[in-house]
């Protein structure tokens, strides 16, 4: 919990409007769709809450994507960020926003439907617009990104054997960002990150719990994301394969 | 050499090569190991119950909004005997024995009462260490945890006649409940499992309450978001229960 809270304080612009749900449509499978039926869709401006008020408000949960790039080619490890005080993460965070050119720190989110069922929000991709600390950030070659506008399709499915789905709840001042993670596909990431075929631009999950300067944010997803049950292995059965 | 019950008092661990973890030799020094723990809450509608430390005698906290034990080889021993050769943990061994165990030697009424060589040990429980078998091997524990929370329960309260009569446990069953996996910040690999409805009326938790009801106490996701902040697990299980999904669609 010592870890850097940086990335997260930089993250949005604080004039950005972005989307916020009240804390009390958490309690139950019914409450996010009592209180979003007075709404037309996740799209309705009504639910867009300045970032600034948002930050000081205990009771309104801002959901937030955390975006993450897979390594093509080994499972486990994500390409790796690493800003100007030395804080490395593993994904760059995203308010919601409704505006299709999204302000700096938001995305702007394509639903399946814009209506939504029960407890599960369907999210097909997002045109993102980094923050400054991450359009600033190098890649562990030490290249400067240079992000700008981007649309990324998201997904999961690929790695589940080994990682979960992680959601949770976060944020710097209170516990009022409800945290998604996504991955980007290879495709969409290849364009906008250099180096992203270097499997060296890229850290194992495992080791990144080991670094000394980690994004807090970044620890959160990896200590819950990581079914560590998949990753035992036998000696014996390791001699028996290989 | 060591003892049974050095042995049988060893944690669990695993030790990092590469991409993955491998089963660590209990009697060898490693620059960085991972234990194993379970960790278990009891859901309500509007949160989870808190317990106290006067009816399950853990000693770390006065009350318990999850209740977390580390394993032992003395607990997987003993687990996987008693789920799969049926060794009785009971009230007629706690009766016995004298009293439940210390909370970190919940195998040692088995292992002073029955004699195990400490080659019988590690062939039982080395096999439930690799690969896939550990999550059963978990699922078995946390079986066996419960009777001994069910014992501590009705023993520390006073309700000595419930001992007499014990819940059917069964891994099935506890498989249907919650669960969820992270890695602990002091390098525990942790599964959580969150009970609800069945399990807390198999354990009689709802009589217990409306006997003794100082010994319980709700805690409402409001509660539980302050707390959250103070224990990962805690943080995890919270999100797994009150967290709506956001899923990736194709």
């Amino acid at each position: 919990m010592n870890s850097s809270r940086r990335s997260l304080l930089h993250f949005s612009h604080w004039s950005a409007r972005v989307l916020a749900f009240p804390r009390s449509a958490f309690l139950g499978f019914h409450s996010l769709n009592k209180f979003l039926d007075k709404f037309q869709s996740l799209y309705d401006p009504r639910l867009y809450i300045q970032h600034s008020f948002l930050e000081e408000c205990p009771n309104m949960i801002q959901p937030v994507i955390f975006l993450m790039f897979p390594c093509p080619k080994y499972r486990l490890r994500f390409y790796t960020f690493i800003h100007d005080d030395g804080t490395k993460s593993l994904g760059i965070p995203f308010h919601l926003s409704f505006n299709s050119n999204p302000p700096p720190g938001t995305a702007y989110p394509f639903y399946t439907q814009p209506t939504f069922r029960l407890f599960e929000i369907e999210i097909t991709s997002i045109k993102v617009n980094p923050s400054k600390a991450y359009t600033e950030a190098r890649n562990l070659s030490g290249d400067k990104l240079f992000l700008k506008q981007e649309e990324f399709r998201l997904f999961f499915k690929l790695f589940y054997i080994y990682l979960r789905l992680c959601n949770f709840f976060w944020g710097p001042k209170f516990g009022n960002h409800a945290i998604c993670v996504f991955h980007a596909r290879a495709s969409d990431s290849e364009n906008c990150l250099p180096g992203y075929y270097e499997t060296s631009n890229h850290i194992h999950l495992l080791d990144y719990l080991r670094l000394p300067e980690k994004d807090e944010l970044s620890t959160f997803v990896v200590r819950g994301m990581i079914r560590w049950a998949n990753l035992i292995e036998s000696k014996l059965f390791r001699k028996a394969m290989f | 050499m060591v003892s049974v019950s050095t042995l049988a008092g060893s944690e669990l661990r695993y030790y990092l090569e590469g991409s993955h973890l491998f089963r660590a030799d209990f009697d060898k020094d490693y620059s960085q190991t991972f234990s194993i723990a379970l960790e278990f809450f009891f859901r309500l509608d509007s949160g989870f119950l808190a317990i106290s430390d006067k009816l399950l005698k853990i000693g770390s906290h006065p009350w318990h909004v999850k209740i977390a034990h580390t394993l032992s080889y003395g607990d997987v021993y003993v687990a996987r005997r008693k789920i799969l050769d049926g060794i009785p943990v009971n009230h007629e061994l706690f009766l016995e024995y004298g009293a439940p165990p210390s909370w970190t030697a919940l195998w040692r009424p088995c292992l002073d009462l029955f004699t195990i060589h400490e080659a019988s040990l590690l062939s039982v429980v080395n096999p439930e260490l690799v690969t896939n078998r550990v999550e059963t091997a978990c699922l078995y524990c946390a079986v066996y945890l419960l009777y001994h929370i069910y014992t501590r329960l009705h023993y520390f309260s006073g309700d000595y006649d419930a001992l007499k009569d014990y819940p059917n446990l069964i891994k099935n069953l506890i498989s249907t409940y919650p669960q969820f996996e992270y890695i602990a910040p002091d390098n525990r690999l942790v599964i959580g499992l969150i009970f609800s409805d069945q399990i807390l009326s198999l354990l009689k938790i709802e009589e217990l309450i409306k006997k003794c009801p100082k010994y319980f106490k709700p805690v409402s996701f409001q509660e539980l978001m302050v707390l959250k902040d103070f224990d990962l697990g805690l943080y995890y299980g919270v999100c797994r229960e009150f967290l709506p999904s956001f899923v990736a669609s194709f």
